[in-house]
């Protein structure tokens, strides 16, 4: 039996809308182990981010509504805590990064302050004291001239400066687990490669747990322990990164990983996966990529269950 | 033999001393794709438009089929863009949100006076048939679309006048993994159908690599290295190239490579180094990199701009 830092059972989400109530999260299960990063990747729409944000309890309630399920964080039910609860876990123990740092930083704070704001309301630490922790976050996170740093604002850095700022900001009350949501993709490759080796040696020093969430494969590659796989608000596959990015069960993770560029040959067709993600509302009874899966078969009209050991997939053509 | 498309030392200066594109050359073949590559900055989407004059360049010579283009008057231009046309990153932000999908496409025709109504509607619907989106998408508006069918939307927007040149600037970046293949084939398809000519602009060097028959890597506002896509992926001679190519993530975990990974951030236009623009970041610098730019050097087959090229 592991020991699980985070754990989601079953969790059913959806939002109120003008078009009726929609789901979007069907059926969602993860672990996170102390100490471990677990890839969460999709493309578009798929869930992914508004997962990371119920863990968080970040979506507004309504229009957005659980339906069931649980969020076990250290043996507590997430969904059933308090408001003075929650906010002991955000930035506290939980930290978050988000995609875009120059919309998540405070345009009109100095990152010394911003960097402060965490500790000043969770642990009631004086200026001096803040101020001592924020130097020293800010150079584990890899930015040189930090006492300079301390007095300047986000416009004035550059965007890869600005995202160690964020994670130094989420890392500041030395959390037990990091939500990172697409935490390069707006980086250039060049800094991201600083990032993703940023994240990974932060990982082993502090033994901190990461939910990693991204639509890049090789992202994940680089950095993850364990992948789920997402697909219309479903986890459809998940394993080991080597499992799941060397040996792919489900027809939906084969056709990413196949019309990744790389893999395709020069001059020759990509193999792309034909048609869309069927939107919220439209997602039948059956396997959501049934309409588009090459081996699809009359069972695929009833949900297949995400079955087998470590690698597990939901699809009725996989035996795992 | 001439080429296609000709550049030589275009320029572009901005007020406060930006050099965004600081004298690039080179030439283009007709039915050949030139795959442009580099990060935010290095002027490459400026490129892209000083090639159109859609941004009047500051200094240099741009010729189609031998014609100087910088010398037309804007008559002329506007003729002559009929060869030339540029579909961008964001199809959502470069579509008009209160014109339907059909006087969308059939915008270009009407400026150029091309046809009457009924050969105009009957262009926007051959169009639509050839991007793969259904006949009826004429009569709807932008935000009914997705971002994937967006972009073959613009596309079918830039092919409505027949053009010999067309210039892609991040066409697929704003789009999920399993819709740009989509669009990659299509584009791949258009080409051979209609024998254009492309320039693709990108920051993503493994799609450049696959559509690509030319490659030119661009740092702070000029060509580093330039080639044929193979043998500029295959053994890149810059340590800028070489740096951008390890820096791609690789989804295969049990990959274990060589990473270099660059220090610093990337440059500022405002405020080019001296000598090899890219010696503050360069593993390979020496002291000779900071006081005199680089030549061209011709190791194997294809040019880098850098004193120390090679392996």
């Amino acid at each position: 039996m592991r020991d699980f830092l985070l754990r989601i059972q079953n969790l059913c989400l959806g939002f109120q809308t003008e078009a009726g109530y929609l789901r979007v999260l069907d059926n969602v299960s993860l672990d996170l182990t102390p100490g471990e990063t677990l890839g969460l990747v999709g493309e578009s729409g798929c869930g992914k981010s508004v997962t990371a944000q119920s863990i968080l309890r970040l979506l507004p309630c309504p229009p957005s509504r659980v339906e069931e399920g649980h969020i076990w964080f250290d043996d507590k039910d997430i969904l059933k805590l308090s408001q003075s609860e929650l906010q002991d876990l955000r930035g506290n123990r939980i930290g978050m990064i988000f995609q875009e740092p120059m919309t998540s930083l405070n345009p009109t704070m100095t990152i010394g302050n911003q960097l402060a704001e965490p500790l000043r309301l969770h642990r009631k630490a004086g200026a001096g004291e803040a101020r001592a922790a924020a130097l020293d976050v800010l150079k584990r996170v890899g930015i040189g001239n930090a006492e300079q740093r301390l007095n300047q604002y986000p416009h004035e850095l550059s965007g890869g400066l600005r995202q160690r700022v964020m994670i130094a900001m989420a890392l500041i009350c030395s959390p037990q687990m990091l939500i990172a949501d697409e935490p390069t993709t707006a980086l250039d490759v060049t800094i991201q490669a600083q990032i993703l080796d940023l994240l990974r040696t932060l990982q082993k020093e502090l033994g901190i747990s990461i939910l990693l969430i991204t639509h890049d494969l090789g992202v994940v590659a680089e950095t993850c322990h364990r992948v789920a796989v997402m697909y219309a608000g479903r986890i459809v596959e998940t394993g080991t990164a080597v499992q799941v990015l060397t040996d792919p069960q489900h027809p939906y993770t084969r056709g990413l990983l196949a019309a990744s560029p790389r893999y395709a040959k020069k001059g020759e067709r990509m193999p792309a996966i034909a048609g869309q993600v069927p939107p919220p509302g439209k997602r039948g009874q059956g396997c959501p990529f049934a309409e588009r899966c090459p081996l699809v078969m009359d069972i695929c009209a009833t949900m297949p269950p995400l079955q087998g050991d470590e690698h597990k997939a939901a699809c009725w053509a996989t035996k795992t | 033999m001439t080429a296609f498309l000709e550049v030589r030392d275009l320029k572009k200066q901005y007020p406060g001393g930006v050099r965004a594109v600081d004298g690039v050359s080179f030439d283009l073949q007709q039915g050949q794709t030139l795959g442009v590559v580099g990060e935010s900055g290095c002027g490459k989407s400026t490129l892209a438009r000083l090639l159109l004059r859609l941004i009047e360049p500051t200094f240099g010579t741009v010729r189609l089929n031998g014609e100087d283009l910088l010398a037309l008057k804007s008559a002329q231009l506007r003729e002559r863009r009929r060869d030339m046309q540029i579909v961008f990153q964001d199809p959502y932000a470069s579509l008009d949100p209160r014109m339907s999908i059909g006087e969308a496409i059939a915008e270009p025709l009407d400026i150029h006076n091309i046809g009457n109504r009924a050969d105009r509607r009957a262009q926007v619907l051959k169009w639509l048939d050839r991007v793969g989106l259904p006949r009826t998408a004429a009569e709807r508006f932008p935000h009914e679309f997705s971002g994937g069918q967006r972009q073959r939307i613009g596309i079918a927007r830039a092919l409505a006048l027949r053009p010999k040149l067309l210039i892609l600037d991040e066409p697929v970046s704003a789009l999920d993994v399993s819709i740009q293949s989509q669009v990659l084939n299509l584009l791949v398809d258009l080409k051979s159908e209609f024998g254009l000519t492309y320039i693709f602009i990108s920051h993503d060097l493994s799609v450049v690599e696959h559509i690509a028959d030319q490659v030119a890597v661009m740092y702070l506002g000029v060509i580093v290295e330039e080639g044929p896509s193979q043998a500029v992926f295959n053994a890149p001679q810059h340590p800028y190239t070489q740096a951008l190519i390890s820096a791609v993530p690789h989804p295969d975990p049990r990959m274990k490579r060589q990473r270099m990974i660059l220090g610093g951030d990337p440059p500022n236009p405002a405020n080019v180094p001296t000598g090899c623009r890219f010696h503050p970041r360069c593993f390979k610098a020496q002291a000779i990199c900071a006081s005199m730019p680089p030549p061209a050097q011709a190791m194997l087959d294809h040019p880098a701009w850098c004193h120390f090229p090679g392996p």
